[in-house]
């Protein structure tokens, strides 16, 4: 026994000895951030990628890995929403705008070798409406559904062809004008990836299995994602980190002003752990900051604290289904109820800001002059009173459990603060709630719920981003047949001359705030942490962010 | 001997079965669909429709039953919902994770229990037998991810003395041909890997192994009071024998029947553990792997898993079954 | 059997209750129980008059919400939390639920386990069998996997998950009984009183069953002890009670998890009660296994 404890004391001793050697750490860059462009940045996401394909994917972390790794026809100046040169160096739209002609940058070659030219962007333009049957499902490829239309064979389709009328030219010809398309380009999903990885490594090829699920069973969105971005693919290890190098041909060196040589990109689901990481050094940044956490960080001299600029909104949906929601006055009761401004004060660590319609007011569109709904719970009694109600009136309220969005960090806070106020004023309230995907989502697209909390982020500057994807048709969700609004909407997103579109929208904006489908009550700034060493990211409205322009200081 | 080993697992067949049925059964039971669950915010009633049709859900039973079980044959247990890839791909990714944690986890319970629990049965109702009496109580009565955060509060973020997330530093090159980051290291002479993963192993396995020890540690204890008081211990201390040989030949090994059976037992306690502690310290293993197949409705990564526990748990009883019949030939012919 | 046995068995025949007052007399005896005791009664005063000894409500709003927010001090003792609620006071309030979803749960395992055990271990044949299998079965899964399971089954929520902690410790409970009862059957006392021709039924209730009964009260306490950490685990999953301001301990702890940073106190003072309570359970649990069978010395 003597000779067995010894041995424990001894693996003791180890043990503290090597938590001891805590001292040199490999996660500091060592680079000196001269010209050599050789820095490690390593950086926490929320979540690992799901493939790295941008025609298939929606989510915010595949979508981020794919922006550093291909580049589209257009793109956005960093940090901002407007439309500037990407692969394409000028383009011009016919005056029925239907037929847009893109100049291609010269001398542009894939990771692979190959050349980028407009046969190569036509390859890819053909692909997508081309797709076959299990690509179109809506979890496979709802950006091109939601801005073409549809696919081969589809009449609401909108892409007609693409032709590659010279080898840095290509002519897009549409079956219908369209005023908004060139925007759009700039998303993600629409970068043009090398035809013949696309075709070797099988991208194209995908199944619906048995649970109805989208499979691809190709490796170009596992292990060639081949583009000409300014990072290249080096390994993706599952649910722990996807690491990239810098691609020594990049075209646009010349706005590829960091110095990164690898990023990698290390997947930490909870908010808590992704600060921690940072303030062990097992990471250099990190997306999505918890409000909680903004003071440690700012209060710390070894980090920096971004704001993305708002570019969402959150909002109290009403399903007009379920009584007495489809009573304008109940609506407008519950806008005066509730204290808008202090849920933005206590949750949103100063990034927020009370919104009064449905769009950020970044946006063209944006109507200064809405009708408001302050905090008075009186007037709300008053209301309800007036319209014949006998207090407390019911209603039934959920929200999502095991989820934080930008735009709603903490939902539970958010709705107990709600919730306690429409109690306190003149409501009785049955509290709901499900985990956040599938139940809660699925019940709310489904109009199960009367009151929700939900909210939308902004994939490119368009209104019909925002209040047309929610009010434009008829959706269980909201539970109303309002043809003055559908009118107005679908008008607007028709418009081709974007001053009266403007105008167009703003109008769309007071009809919806009179006509009040849900509350909205928060637009919000998003919250990034890098280490106090990390210069020239910026933050953009839709997470455009390339780290191509990032330099790692000593 | 053999007779007894092979009825036993004879026996684990139906189990087996009864495994999968109920594990089947379970997963169909589920309310809800996957689906929509990448779309998030930009799915539409739509969307949800198109997608029930797809489901494969029309057919009787048992025919899904008989598909479910020639699948599991061929070794497929379905897709992820979250990342696409095939669940058999996503356990066995996660598995060495999760067994390297448990690993350590049990050489720190067994390490220090069972000579701590000898140790307080020799110096019965001394200072330190009451002291470890009470260490063990406490660890009995304290949750585990509560533990696991207490611990990554005080070492992790406030003093700093060891990494609070993951298996491994990710800028450290390691090769995997093991994916036991340990193993790994040491197969490819990675002297920063080793130190690396060890650091990164010691608070989840401390957090994961401390109840484990605390009963250990009492099994042990109680084991070898009853073994000392025994009459042929008393009689070997008669007779003159070094009391030190008394301990090691024949003490220790009678006092290590409870003890085994305990251990076998700890099995489950680890694999549930590791569910709550892998969460608190971000550790890419089976326990997060189910933790977030609950969450985000995963079904077929949370049939996968549980079947996996459970097989993994009903084999770990059938070893300690086994060898306890080793060490007590009384119990083989019953 | 040994001579201490056959004594105390024909003693335990003799004078029933005299096997209880010794049992007693030893469990006053022992500290570390009586301190176990005390820790509960506190608890259970504290939890039966809990709108006395809390200052506030527990769902009451008393200062601003706010994502940081105040620990202890300025007339709250253990700080508030983000939506401006006394903590003391949710829990004082959280205790109570735990005491409560501690003895539900084990209520209902024990009468299910109790009926299956008795069942199997005193008519035996393919009954016992069939049960004993039907008990192996769910204790092929591991328990907290198994409450899981059925919670998913049944939907989060607070009687769920008492429902499916309950049920996970019913092989546990059948054992036992079946296993006393068994024993208890081939006792001399017992094949003097049948021949001498004591009835079956007076037999089991009379006599077998309190002797049998001993272990299972042990093992009674100890599993609320397990019930309640159980609890506070399913909620940490988020599979517990889906009211989000019930001040139940284990969603206290997960809700702040990740506060854990800037307001330790709302993670540490729930996870210090749920401790605390069940170690006070743990001790008694213990001091009861000691009392009642000396022999064990654990």
């Amino acid at each position: 026994m003597r000779g067995y404890l010894r041995l424990s004391a001894a693996l003791l001793v180890a043990m503290l000895v090597l938590a001891a050697c805590g001292g040199d750490d490999p996660a500091a860059p060592t680079d000196n951030g001269d010209a050599a462009a050789d820095a490690t940045m390593v950086f926490g996401t929320s979540a690992d990628p799901v493939v790295l394909d941008g025609a298939l994917v929606s989510d915010g972390e595949s979508l981020r890995a794919i922006d550093q790794m291909f580049e589209g026809l257009v793109t956005l100046e960093p940090g901002g929403t407007e439309v500037v040169p990407g692969l394409a160096t000028e383009w011009e739209i016919s005056e029925d705008a239907m037929t847009y002609t893109f100049t291609l940058q010269e001398g542009v070659t894939f990771h692979d070798g190959t050349d980028f030219n407009a046969e190569a962007v036509c390859f890819n333009f053909d692909r997508w409406y081309n797709f076959p049957k299990p690509f179109q499902q809506a979890d496979a490829s709802y950006y091109y559904q939601t801005v073409f239309g549809g696919f081969k064979g589809n009449p609401d389709a909108l892409y007609d062809s693409c032709e590659a009328t010279d080898e840095h030219t290509a002519t897009l010809q549409l079956t219908r004008p369209s005023a908004s398309l060139l925007g759009a380009l700039a998303l993600t999903n629409f970068t043009i990836a090398s035809p013949t990885a696309l075709e070797e490594f099988g991208a194209d090829e995908g199944k619906i299995n048995a649970d109805s699920l989208f499979q691809p069973t190709g490796t170009f969105g596992t292990e060639h994602p081949i583009g000409t971005g300014p990072f290249m693919f080096e390994e993706w290890n599952r649910g722990e980190s996807l690491t990239m190098t810098r691609n020594p041909d990049y075209w646009n060196a010349e706005d590829a002003t960091g110095n990164i040589g690898t990023l990698i990109f290390r997947p930490i689901a909870d908010g808590a752990a992704r600060l921690q990481a940072l303030q062990s050094g097992d990471i250099q940044g990190y997306d999505l900051v918890d409000p909680q956490d903004f003071e440690t960080i700012e209060g710390d001299e070894n980090f920096q604290l971004l704001r993305r600029p708002a570019f969402n909104v959150a909002y109290i949906g009403m399903n007009q289904a379920i009584e007495p929601l489809d009573d304008v006055a109940v609506r407008q009761a519950i806008a005066h109820a509730v204290d808008r401004q202090a849920v933005v004060d206590g949750f949103y660590a100063g990034l927020g800001e009370v919104a009064h319609q449905f769009m950020p007011s970044s946006l063209p569109g944006y109507a200064d002059d809405v009708t408001q709904y302050e905090y008075d719970p009186d007037k709300a009694k008053q209301i309800l009173e007036d319209a014949g109600y006998t207090l407390p009136v019911k209603v039934d309220f959920a929200f999502p459990t095991d989820v934080s969005r930008p735009y709603m960090p903490d939902p539970q806070a958010n709705f107990e603060a709600l919730v306690a106020d429409l109690e306190e004023c003149c409501f009785e309230v049955e509290t709901k709630s499900a985990t956040w995907s599938p139940d809660y989502l699925g019940n709310v697209d489904t109009g199960k719920y009367g009151l929700y909390l939900l909210g939308w982020t902004g994939d490119y500057a368009d209104p019909d981003n925002f209040i047309g994807t929610f009010f434009q048709t008829a959706q269980p969700a909201w539970g109303f047949d309002n043809d003055e609004v559908f009118g107005c909407l679908k008008d607007a997103e028709t418009e081709s001359d974007l001053d009266t579109r403007e105008t167009m929208y703003q109008e769309c904006n007071r009809i919806l705030m009179d006509f009040l489908p849900g509350i909205p009550y928060a637009h919000t700034e998003v919250g990034l942490a890098f280490t106090a060493n990390v210069e020239g990211y910026a933050p953009s409205p839709v997470t455009l962010e390339p780290f191509s322009i990032v330099t790692v200081n000593e | 001997m053999l007779g007894y080993v092979l009825r036993r697992l004879l026996l684990l067949i139906p189990i087996l079965f009864g495994l999968s049925l109920i594990v089947f059964l379970f997963v169909r039971a589920l309310p809800g669909g996957p689906g929509i669950a990448l779309l998030g915010e930009r799915a539409t009633a739509q969307d949800l429709q198109e997608i029930e049709e797809n489901l494969g859900l029309d057919e009787p039973l048992p025919v899904q039953y008989g598909r479910y079980l020639k699948n599991l044959a061929t070794g497929d247990l379905g897709t992820s919902v979250s990342t696409r890839r095939p669940v058999s791909e996503e356990l066995s990714r996660r598995f060495p994770a999760t067994f390297e944690l448990a690993i350590a986890a049990m050489i720190f319970a067994i390490g220090l229990g069972i000579p701590l629990g000898y140790i307080a049965a020799k110096r019965y109702q001394g200072v330190l037998d009451n002291a470890s009496l009470v260490m063990s109580l406490i660890g009995v009565s304290i949750p585990v991810f509560f533990l696991a955060l207490l611990l990554k509060y005080v070492f992790a973020v406030k003093l700093g003395w060891l990494p609070s997330i993951g298996r491994i530093n990710i800028l450290i090159d390691l090769d995997h041909p093991t994916n036991f980051y340990v193993l790994d290291s040491i197969l490819t002479a990675n002297w920063e890997g080793l130190t690396d993963s060890l650091k990164h192993l010691i608070l989840p396995a401390i957090a994961l192994g401390t109840i484990p020890l605390a009963i250990i540690a009492r099994i042990t204890r109680a084991a070898t009071l009853d073994v000392l008081s025994e009459d042929y211990v008393r009689t070997a201390r008669a007779k003159g024998l070094d009391p030190s040989i008394i301990g090691r030949r024949h003490v220790l090994k009678n006092a290590m029947l409870p003890v085994v059976t305990v251990i076998g037992l700890q099995t489950g306690l680890l694999l549930t553990g590791a569910i709550l502690t892998e969460t608190v310290f971000a550790w890419p293993g089976l326990g997060t792997l189910i933790l977030n197949a609950i969450r985000f409705r995963d079904y077929a990564v949370l049939q996968g898993g549980i079947l996996f526990f459970a097989v993994l748990f009903v084999l770990m009883n059938l070893l300690v079954d086994i060898s306890y019949a080793f060490l007590n030939p009384r119990i083989r012919y019953r | 059997m040994s001579i201490t046995e056959a004594e105390a068995a024909q003693l335990a025949f003799e004078r029933p209750s005299g096997l209880w007052r010794d049992a007693f007399e030893r469990f006053v005896r022992n500290p570390a129980a009586l301190v176990g005791v005390v820790l509960v009664l506190v608890f259970v005063l504290a939890a039966i008059f809990a709108p006395a000894v809390a200052p506030y409500e527990p769902r009451e709003q008393v200062g601003v919400l706010a994502r940081n927010p105040a620990g202890p001090g300025d007339g709250h003792i253990m700080g508030l939390d983000e939506q401006g609620r006394d903590q003391f006071s949710r829990i004082v309030f959280g205790l109570r639920l735990s005491l409560l979803v501690g003895v539900v749960s084990v209520l209902v395992g024990l009468s299910f386990g109790l009926v299956f055990g008795a069942l199997a271990g005193y008519l035996g044949g393919r009954i016992d069998f069939a049960l004993m299998r039907l008990m192996d079965l769910m204790l092929s899964i591991p328990g907290f996997l198994l409450a899981i399971g059925i919670v998913t089954l049944l939907g989060p929520g607070l009687f769920q998950i008492m429902f499916a902690v309950g049920l996970v410790q019913v092989p546990t409970f059948a054992r036992l009984l079946r296993g006393s009862i068994l024993g208890q059957k081939e006792g001399d006392y017992v094949l003097a009183a049948r021949s001498v021709g004591v009835p079956g039924r007076r037999l089991l209730l009379v006599h077998i069953l309190p002797n049998s009964i001993a272990p299972v009260i042990v093992q009674a306490t100890l599993a609320m002890a397990t019930a309640i950490i159980e609890v506070a685990a399913l909620s940490f999953v988020g599979l517990g009670p889906q009211d989000p301001g019930l001040p139940e301990l284990g969603k206290m702890l997960a809700d702040n998890a990740n506060r854990l940073q800037q307001s330790a106190h709302l993670v540490f003072f729930p996870g210090l009660a749920i401790v605390i309570s069940t170690l006070g359970i743990n001790l008694i649990g213990d001091g009861l296994r000691e009392a009642i069978d000396p022999k064990l010395r654990t």
